[in-house]
């Protein structure tokens, strides 16, 4: 009954979701800049959306409740961070860098590198940095996929390939256009699925099992894990997870790429304003979720449950939702396959678009859209291959692996900043590719030797590692930095 | 220039803000005190950055 209803709602979702697609290629697919940047002319909405959409994730809904009912009210300020720092980002960098795409028609964010630091030698090196890095986050996608489909009895590795099945039908179909359609659609099915799933927790489940407010408090501050209402993560820890977290914006080229998409100045200011809104509500509705829902394990299926909860903290919302009213359960269900294709999809376009544009059209004398167009789905194909090898191994939690990902990308913040507020050319080129060469070998060979989640934590000379790398990408680039323009 | 000077102290305040208070003063918080602390602050900046980028973009 239950993987019947699943499926139905998947089928519908996934009808919705190709029309959508298949509809948006009226807004014309000519070019490269049109598949990978919407020819420049997207509006707010849709920037806004597509945004969020990409930005938030399977990591939402199974890794961020997973880490709220774990570790308590700290999960809120370890996401919260991210938004503040993005923001920011968001209103000054962010700016220049939608200015600039359209002057130079920069399609991908390792072209705009290429530029600023004249070498398209080192525009190659950032797409190859990107597919590897990307790889993990991306499995952390389909491992939500899979652990959503495991839970229904349908299976976790046929999540994982219907997974795969979307996001290469809905990238194909229309590129960006597709994308950005759809993750309108699927964000509200998103923050939809969130605030049904707080009502029901807030209105029904909780009251029913006579937990008020001052028990949930009562519970919450006397967990095994500690006092869940207070801040239980040691600061090198919040350091360690934030600190990849803070310079995503300008880090990953999936959101880099959405900066030069909005089709004027009115657009930009919206997308921001309504990510800045979206991003809000959606964080404080997640964590809530994971805090209320542990409260009340605690109080009415005991500690054994509880215990399991804590071990395996991927599998919270899967369970969560075992207990709600079936079409609510699989609603949330299709919304988190939603929130983690929308993602997906997002990532491995964008860095098809730097394979396609760094490997080929750049070094091409006469290049052909649709070599262009082959080359990006190939690298999208060998991008889901890998990452769902890695998502069926399950080497690490959801939000272990994207934080990861972001930890192996974090010298591309200053590398960038650097890069537009000083426009080295190539007297910056060798400072680039130290900096480059340093910060990801060592957060690689980290994570390689030690597993995602040590890497991010472990500390040298009492510093935690993602933090140390970000300080050597300064100090390296600081001559560039230094000198006068 | 004045605009952005002072959107970036702002920047760097809430940052500070964001990582000290709930370590220090709001470390052992027994309710919701951490929880609000956190959505108020994410609020105002939201609303500065919208309020900043109307006027700058």
């Amino acid at each position: 009954m239950e993987s019947s209803l699943f499926i139905a709602m998947l089928v519908i979702y996934i009808v919705i979701g190709t029309i959508i697609a298949l509809v948006s290629r009226r807004f014309g697919v000519k070019t490269t800049a049109d598949y990978f940047v919407a020819g420049y002319r997207l509006g707010g909405f849709l920037a806004s959306m597509t945004y969020a959409a990409t930005t938030y994730s399977a990591f939402m809904m199974i890794g961020l409740v997973g880490l709220a009912y774990a570790t308590g009210v700290a999960a809120l300020g370890f996401e919260l961070a991210y938004l503040i720092a993005t923001l920011g980002l968001l209103a000054t960098v962010g700016p220049i860098i939608w200015c600039r795409a359209r002057e130079r028609r920069w399609v991908s964010p390792s072209e705009m590198l290429a530029e600023l630091y004249g070498s398209n030698v080192f525009g190659m090196i950032v797409a190859i940095l990107y597919l590897v890095a990307l790889i993990p986050y991306t499995a952390a996608q389909l491992k939500g996929i899979g652990e959503i489909f495991g839970s229904v009895g349908i299976g976790y590795e046929i999540g994982i390939v219907i997974g795969i099945a979307l996001v290469l039908l809905w990238t194909v179909i229309g590129g960006i256009w597709s994308v950005a359609t759809t993750d309108a659609y699927q964000g509200l099915w998103m923050v939809t699925a969130s605030i049904l799933t707080i009502s029901w927790l807030t209105l029904a489940l909780l009251p029913s099992n006579g937990i008020d407010v001052s028990r949930v408090v009562e519970t919450l501050t006397a967990t095994k894990s500690g006092n869940l209402l207070g801040n239980t993560w040691n600061l090198n820890v919040f350091l360690g997870f934030t600190t990849p977290w803070l310079f995503f914006a300008l880090t990953n080229p999936q959101v880099v790429q959405r900066l030069y998409m909005p089709r004027n100045e009115k657009a930009y200011r919206r997308m921001v304003q309504y990510f800045a809104l979206y991003g809000l509500l959606y964080t404080v509705i997640v964590v809530a979720i994971g805090l209320l829902f542990r409260a009340f394990v605690i109080n009415v299926l005991g500690l054994d449950v509880d215990g399991y909860l804590v071990k395996h903290r991927d599998r919270v919302t899967p369970y969560m939702l075992s207990l709600a009213p079936l079409p609510l359960a699989m609603f949330v269900m299709v919304s988190i396959v939603a929130a983690a294709v929308s993602t997906a999809n997002s990532i491995v376009l964008s860095v098809a678009s730097s394979i396609a544009r760094d490997f080929y059209e750049k070094r091409a004398a006469s290049p052909n859209p649709s070599v262009a167009r082959t080359i990006s789905v190939l690298s999208i194909v060998a991008m889901c291959i890998a990452a769902a090898s890695i998502a069926i191994a399950r080497v690490a939690f959801i939000v272990e692996l994207s934080v990861l990902s972001s930890a192996l990308l974090l010298p591309l913040a200053p590398i960038t900043i650097v890069g537009i507020y000083r426009n080295p050319g190539k007297k910056g080129l060798v400072y680039a590719y130290t900096a480059l060469i340093v910060s990801c070998l060592t957060m690689f060979t980290a994570a390689v030797l030690f597993g995602a989640k040590k890497a991010l934590v472990m500390t040298f000379l009492g510093i935690p590692l993602p933090l140390l790398t970000l300080a050597l990408s300064l100090a390296i680039l600081l001559p560039i930095m230094m000198a006068r323009r | 220039m004045r605009k952005l000077r002072l959107y970036l102290t702002g920047l760097m305040i809430v940052l500070i803000l964001h990582y000290l208070v709930p370590y220090t003063i709001l470390k052992e918080s027994r309710d919701f005190a951490l929880f609000f602390f956190w959505i108020a602050l994410a609020s105002l900046w939201a609303l500065a950055t919208a309020m900043y980028i109307e006027k700058r973009v």
